[in-house]
């Protein structure tokens, strides 16, 4: 063989050797929290709308904080007597809010604690509340947290924002609506100092004469600012929050690290967690995130100890639960997965159809065989997980019953419902009961006396997701078994979100739609702005009521909720919401999702597994607040 | 004035072809299904905010005006701002192209460095042993799915025999909370070697057959033949005389791949969690960020124009038998 290859080969492997010999240093002794992340953040400016991903926000929300929150473990306040809903509890804030009413408006006043300090030393007064407020209201910047940019928008219930001393607020409110506590009292909150220059600069660039700022000069005040590229226009270290941790070191694409604000406001503040009392700390020194963008490699690296807590599939449990040092918790999320039917277009307007269907799709069977577990059933279009809002009390739709019952019951409804079939489907009735479909039903008639159309399954693609594909080629089946045409057509996400909702103001283009879902928000105000009638995408561009579902009775009452501040009053309206989309069907409800997160109990004690949440992530602020080293 | 003639009408026509790519990548985003600005805009803002931010982004402006402000934008070397990160394209990419020319065009250099060897020893052994055997391991290697080999590599010479990193480009612990630039330059050198490894044992075999054919190709020709017969030794025919004339297509397919390399790799990114251009071009694509997505295929495109017009030219330098006259 040629020497010099010969060559080559051994200088390439003692080159290899030597690398390998000389690393690693020895790493600093640390008590960095470390986390397999899947996806790196998108940025942290928190006014910018693209970063409303979980990722960025976990890191956003570590810097700012709201006024309010929910409590840590989602149970009543009881200081929140007047409050929606009593879940919330001041967190910057003293109090809960004071209402009083003053003609024909409402002003809330806002009591802060006088103990908080931003990073740079500075306190957070309440010139920093009026001024983020301003901004929503002048600019109408969506800003970052979830559920603020509800003040946002012409129909803004907030009038004015005023301070009344350096530690209370007041708002004035043309109605007094819960979308006030759980959202415009949820928003960050920033600090006048820092944002107040930037603001004004990027006003006089864009606004021309002293007339009123125009509508094109607003959108692009805006845009400069949701565009400053925070970690380089304003360095991490500049940044200033009040937050547990403070953005140290951000290499995109590998990593970022937050530092644990070592003179964090709340430090030593108790929270009550179940029952159980944990101190602020934090007690960490910091967060450091490693993207990892195969789960396979998060999993190795989660095994070898390169990183302290990370996400797994139910597939992985058993292996993981060989490692003694580790701890697997679970969470069902407040997802909504549904069946979605196209109202406008035939079959899917019959009423009874939409029942058969829903008897059908055997939700219990898919979760265990298909989902391994990870989709468990749910009935409402308020997750069980989510029990302060969530109707129990709803048709469970063929739940307990095997798929010849589901499909003999389908085949009864349809028939009483005054479809026809050329040929029938035929059962074994046994005692009463289907116990087997003996022959597939064929020709399947509407009640207007024509033939059925073929019906799309419009879902997701079996290359983007095999498993939910799998579930709608059942789905077909079991609607073929009883004559129905369907056909399962995999579409791609992007493709099924434009013909749900046109961009042009177009009807949307599905039949039934299996490939959506949501991450809802512990507040139900959501079922308003899915299903009014109002939000049908060719009555409001982008609409997300893409079935078309559009009952007055509906609607009525879904305006009246977002206007109840009775809790109580208030949840049985959203109860009887709850019944309506499970009596009317515009969707059929089918899962949420449960989540799995392995941890190093060895390294760190006092996880707080939150309800929704779990043990970690942008909705979860509190477990790193509170663990400790072991 | 011939030759100079040349290289202008090449550099002429290399704009001409650009212009039609980028005018090409311009009409296939426009017409593929989806809202680009579905990433940013959250269903629950109200119509008012997702119309205000599609206004910022120029999205509302008929496509003829979009195409003008598009072609403005390229000329003046103004990539736009990506969708996604809200920063200019620019910047996202000049973050990501260093670690993909590190990974990538080495690989390229170590995969025609290893082909040339390989290929011109075995095109000298025709019909033995080594032929066969290398050929065999390189077209075994050429076939295989490079995650899973990457997946096999990880899974035993990282995670169970503990030699290298897992993945990722540096070790964040040590680099977060200091460590010298020596070694950081060794830390990045460690993490480098199995996927360097990856690319070249799944990138080596075309280089090594091109030179293998190119190479039989020549020892045909009279002046080996006349080289053999005036006894000059065996290693002087085969490197000085067969060798280096049979080195010109693998040279073009060199070129070709340093210029490709930019392109990254989808599947090595992701396995090892490397920082690169190719996973960002992915997820530009997949999630409709027009002007992200566009700048990486304008890089590549121009890149490869580029690497076209060097091969054409060099040519004529390298090979006294070419003339542009």
């Amino acid at each position: 063989m040629n020497y010099k290859f010969l060559i080559i080969l051994a200088i390439l492997l003692v080159l290899a050797l030597l690398i390998v010999g000389t690393n690693i240093s020895e790493k600093p002794q640390n008590n960095y929290l470390r986390i397999a992340a899947g996806q790196e953040i998108k940025g942290i400016n928190p006014f910018n709308p693209a970063f409303n991903d979980a990722y960025s926000q976990f890191v956003i929300s570590n810097i700012w904080e709201e006024l309010y929150r929910y409590t840590p473990d989602f149970s009543d306040n009881p200081s929140a007597k007047s409050s929606s809903d009593r879940r919330i509890f001041p967190w910057i804030a003293e109090e809960m809010p004071s209402y009083k009413k003053v003609g024909d408006k409402y002003e809330a006043i806002i009591k802060l604690r006088d103990d908080v300090y931003w990073w740079d030393g500075e306190r957070l007064t309440a010139d920093d509340v009026v001024f983020t407020s301003n901004l929503m209201l002048k600019f109408r910047i969506p800003p970052q947290s979830w559920a603020g940019w509800s003040i946002t928008g012409d129909e803004s219930y907030v009038e004015s924002v005023q301070k009344l001393d350096d530690f209370t607020v007041k708002y004035t409110l043309k109605e007094l609506v819960p979308i006030f506590e759980t959202g415009a009292l949820m928003g960050y909150i920033f600090p006048k100092h820092q944002w107040e220059t930037i603001i004004e600069k990027s006003i006089e660039n864009h606004h021309k004469g002293t007339d009123k700022i125009s509508e094109d000069e607003r959108i692009l005040i805006a845009s400069e600012i949701w565009s400053i590229n925070l970690g380089k226009n304003i360095k991490l270290n500049e940044i200033i929050g009040s937050g547990p941790f403070k953005p140290a070191d951000w290499r995109k694409g590998e990593y970022i690290r937050l530092d644990a604000n070592k003179d964090y406001w709340a430090k030593g503040r108790i929270l009550e967690i179940d029952g159980r009392e944990y101190e602020i700390g934090p007690y960490i020194d910091g967060i450091l995130r490693k993207v990892y963008r195969s789960p396979d490699i998060s999993n190795l690296a989660m095994k070898r100890g390169e990183v302290d807590i990370a996400g797994i599939s139910p597939s992985d449990i058993p292996d993981f639960e060989k490692f003694k040092t580790m701890k697997i918790e679970d969470y069902t999320a407040n997802s909504l997965f549904y069946l979605g039917f196209n109202l406008r277009r035939k079959p899917m307007s019959y009423l009874s159809f939409r029942q058969a269907v829903s008897y059908l799709y055997n939700k219990e069977l898919l979760n265990e065989r298909i989902f391994h577990g990870r989709l468990p059933p749910i009935n409402s279009v308020v997750p069980f997980v989510n029990d302060y809002w969530h109707n129990s009390n709803l048709s469970k739709y063929g739940r307990g019953m095997s798929t010849a019952e589901r499909e003999y019951k389908a085949y009864t409804i349809l028939k009483e419902g005054g479809f026809k079939w050329s040929k029938e489907p035929g059962f074994n009735i046994v005692d009463g009961e289907a116990t087997e479909l003996i022959e597939k039903g064929e020709g399947l008639i509407m009640p207007d006396g024509k033939i059925c159309p073929e019906v799309k399954l419009m879902g997701a693609r079996p290359e983007d997701a095999p498993d939910s594909a799998q579930a709608n080629i059942m789905l077909q089946g079991w609607m073929l078994d009883i004559g129905i045409p369907a056909k399962y057509t995999p579409t791609e996400f992007a493709t099924a979100v434009d013909k749900l909702s046109p961009i042009d103001g177009s009807e949307p283009d599905f039949d039934i739609n299996t490939s959506v879902g949501w991450l809802t928000d512990p507040d139900p105000g959501y079922i308003k702005d899915i299903w009014h009638s109002t939000q049908m995408p060719e009555v409001t561009a982008g609409g997300s009521n893409y079935s078309g579902y559009n009952n007055p009775e509906f609607d009525e009452m879904a305006e009246e909720s977002a206007r109840e501040m009775n809790p109580e009053e208030r949840r049985e309206m959203i109860f009887k919401l709850q019944e309506m989309i499970s009596k009317d069907l515009p969707v059929y409800p089918t899962s949420t999702v449960k989540r799995i997160q392995v941890y190093r109990a060895d390294k760190f004690k006092d996880w707080f597994n939150r309800k929704m949440y779990g043990i970690g992530g942008c909705n979860n602020p509190y477990s790193y607040m509170i663990i400790k080293p072991t | 004035m011939g030759r100079l003639r040349y290289p202008l009408r090449r550099i002429i026509e290399g704009l001409i072809t650009l212009f039609i790519v980028m005018t090409i990548i311009f009409l296939l985003f426009r017409v593929m299904p989806g809202d680009p600005l579905s990433i940013v805009i959250d269903p629950k803002m109200t119509p008012e905010v997702k119309e205000m931010i599609r206004h910022s982004y120029g999205l509302d402006q008929p496509m003829f005006v979009q195409y003008g402000i598009y072609l403005k934008n390229l000329l003046t070397l103004n990539l736009g701002e990506s969708f996604r990160y809200s920063q200019p394209v620019s910047e996202v990419l000049a973050a990501k192209i260093p670690n993909t020319l590190l990974l990538f065009t080495s690989a390229s250099v170590l995969s025609a460095v290893l082909g040339i060897i390989l290929g011109r020893i075995i095109a000298w052994r025709r019909n033995s042993k080594l032929e066969y055997g290398l050929t065999l391991a390189g077209l075994f290697f050429y076939e295989m799915p490079i995650f899973w080999f990457g997946l096999i590599l990880i899974y035993l010479f990282a995670f169970r025999l503990n030699l290298f990193p897992i993945s990722g480009m540096i070790d964040f612990e040590l680099w977060t909370l200091g460590a010298t630039t020596g070694e950081k330059i060794i830390d990045i050198l460690h993490h480098l070697i199995l996927p360097l490894i990856t690319l070249t044992t799944a990138s080596f075999c075309g280089m090594m057959l091109l030179m293998r054919t190119s190479m039989v190709e020549t020892m045909k020709e009279d002046y080996v033949e006349a080289a053999k017969a005036r006894g000059l030794p065996d290693k002087v025919v085969r490197d000085s005389y067969a060798a280096r004339n049979a080195e010109l297509p693998v040279i073009t397919a060199f070129i070709l791949s340093l210029s490709a390399s930019i392109g990254g790799g989808v599947l090595t990114e992701k396995i090892f969690s490397w920082p690169g251009i190719g996973y960002e071009l992915y997820q530009a694509t997949i999630g409709r960020d027009y002007p992200l997505a566009q700048g990486c295929f304008f890089i590549l495109t121009l890149m490869t124009i580029l690497a076209v017009i060097v091969i054409d030219i060099s040519y004529a330098y390298l090979d006294p038998r070419v003339s542009y006259d």
